[in-house]
């Protein structure tokens, strides 16, 4: 469980957050979404202690028992996708599956079945964002936050996507996305959270959103 | 295990190679047998230290390179490039030219410390967000230009040797000795077991802070650690063969191309290739213009240049 109570967050005397109050609770799917510049970004860096509150208060976990995508993602130098896409599996190895054979599913679950030996680098924004997508499942953590994740995926696959993390969520994690995707938010999310300005304009389930 | 097959075999090939005229018999004399005058000597104390010696600082270039090549997240990362070992250029030619004097161990230890400066300044530089890897490398270079022009003043106010000078910044292991190898495997040995040790954040560390965090990896601390140990490399190699180019920047390039990034297998192979290069290069270096030598860095020099520019065409 993630609590933010009143969290103000200022920069060079500019209020970012002016007071921003929520809970996450386990086995749901979260989706964040607002206009740019709105906040959702420094809200994630916060549960992520990237950045601290100048006032309020924020009760997370332990930033290593997230699996977190930042909205600016470097470009790993050198590393091929099937070796970025490893990195996170070496980390956290649970079931009984050697390495290659969970890297072959997860390539096919996010397409990226003849893309494994190509150079991270040399692929398509929306190809990367799928490796990224495929990093962030493959470390089978219970808490898994992204920000805007599928922003350069093209539409077929992103319901595609949508789906899969609600099965992602479904089998139990917790799942905060930052989206600009109002339709698949309203679609597949079990709570909206909408920021503006710095502040929570709605907190509630999609149906309530509507309304 | 090409690359270690093949450097046993030019480390023989230059053990039996040499301006000197012995024939190959003489040469094996020499090798074998404890009382044969001129030959034993030749061989024994000048050959085989300088083979050992080129294969262990080369060992060690290609080892540090590839510590911060990853650390720094630039595939020009390199000690002697980015002024690492130009901080140990510095403090050597301060002995050298007797600004500084202490006993040998002292040197080594002194040329150590040196490059941990240059080396720690630039992990502070790498660790601001706002500093990609491209201006990190842009830095790093006016860095390595910095020091080896403050080297080259310190020399040049005292006066020395010309040959000395040269063996400083060009490179050169016609002073190698039993002593240097025992120094160079001690810190080679120690290096790469503290890197073998955190091998498995070597990785994280290229997918950005914020990724590594969530990793469990501390960015900073890890990026800390292995530039220290790169620093301890590259000032070693400086202490026994001067400032040799291109060994660092190469070695895990072409070691990559062998056995990807995973990266007991990348410190490993990056370290022999580093080493088959270099004593491929002391070898040229030494009998191209015999009895006349080159300095050691140019003959890498002229070998690793090429060898980057076509890596640099095949890469993205
Ligand atoms: N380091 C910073 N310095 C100055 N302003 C910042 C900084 N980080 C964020 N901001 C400002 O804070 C506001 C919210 O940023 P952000 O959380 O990234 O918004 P969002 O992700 O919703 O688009 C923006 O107006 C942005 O310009
Ligand atoms: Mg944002």
């Amino acid at each position: 469980m993630i609590t933010l109570s009143n969290a103000v967050v200022e920069i060079e005397h500019l209020k970012i957050l002016q007071g921003v109050s929520f809970e996450i609770s386990p086995n749901s799917f979260y989706c964040l979404v607002g206009p740019n510049g709105s906040g959702k970004t420094t809200v994630l860096k916060l549960i992520m202690k990237i950045l601290q509150v100048n006032s309020g208060n924020v009760d997370t976990v332990d930033p290593k028992d997230i699996s977190y995508l930042p909205q600016n993602l470097p470009d790993p130098p050198f590393l091929s996708v099937g070796e970025v896409i490893s990195v996170a599996i070496k980390k956290n190895n649970k079931g009984s599956d050697s390495r290659q054979e969970i890297l072959d599913a997860l390539a096919e679950q996010f397409h990226l079945e003849g893309l494994l030996e190509r150079n991270f680098s040399d692929i398509s924004a929306g190809e990367k964002q799928r490796v990224w997508l495929a990093f962030a499942i493959a470390q089978e953590k219970d808490m898994i936050i992204m920000d805007e994740p599928l922003s350069s995926v093209d539409r077929n696959s992103r319901e595609e996507f949508y789906s899969l993390l609600k099965e992602v969520s479904l089998e139990g994690r917790t799942l905060l996305v930052v989206t600009h995707d109002i339709d698949m938010a309203l679609h597949y999310a079990d709570k909206i959270i909408s920021l503006q300005g710095g502040r929570v304009v709605f907190d509630g389930s999609p149906s309530e959103f509507v309304s | 295990m090409a690359v270690v097959a093949a450097t046993f075999v030019f480390a023989i090939v230059g053990v039996f190679a040499g301006p000197s005229d012995l024939s190959f018999q003489d040469t094996y004399n020499g090798l074998m047998r404890s009382d044969d005058g001129v030959m034993t000597t030749v061989v024994w104390s000048i050959r085989i230290p300088r083979v050992i010696l080129s294969v262990l600082v080369g060992a060690s270039l290609g080892l540090s390179g590839v510590l911060i090549q990853l650390s720094t997240r630039s595939p020009i990362g390199d000690p002697n490039l980015f002024g690492i070992g130009g901080g140990a250029v510095i403090f050597m030619a301060a002995v050298t030219v007797g600004l500084i004097s202490i006993p040998v161990y002292g040197v080594f230890l002194g040329a150590m410390a040196s490059s941990l400066i240059v080396a720690l300044f630039l992990t502070a530089l790498s660790s601001n967000r706002n500093l990609t890897p491209v201006k990190f490398a842009i830095m790093g270079i006016a860095v390595g230009a910095l020091m080896v022009s403050l080297g080259t003043s310190v020399i040049s106010y005292g006066r020395v040797f010309p040959s000395q000078v040269i063996g400083l910044v060009a490179g050169s292991f016609s002073a190698s000795s039993w002593q240097l190898i025992y120094f160079l495997t001690c810190s080679l040995f120690a290096c790469l077991a503290g890197s073998l040790v955190f091998s498995s954040r070597l990785l994280p560390i290229t997918l950005g802070d914020d990724i590594a965090k969530s990793l469990g990896v501390n960015p900073i601390k890890t990026r800390i650690y292995l530039m220290s140990i790169a620093a301890a490399l590259a000032g070693s190699s400086v202490y026994a063969g001067g400032l040799i180019g291109f060994v660092a920047l190469i070695s895990p390039h072409i070691g990559r191309r062998f056995v990807g990034n995973s990266p007991v297998s990348l410190i490993l192979i990056s370290a022999f290739t580093g080493g088959l290069l270099t004593l491929l290069s002391d070898q040229v270096a030494r009998l191209l213009f015999a009895p006349i030598e080159l300095p050691v860095g140019l003959a890498t020099t002229m070998l690793g240049a090429p060898l980057m520019m076509y890596l640099a065409w095949r890469y993205k």
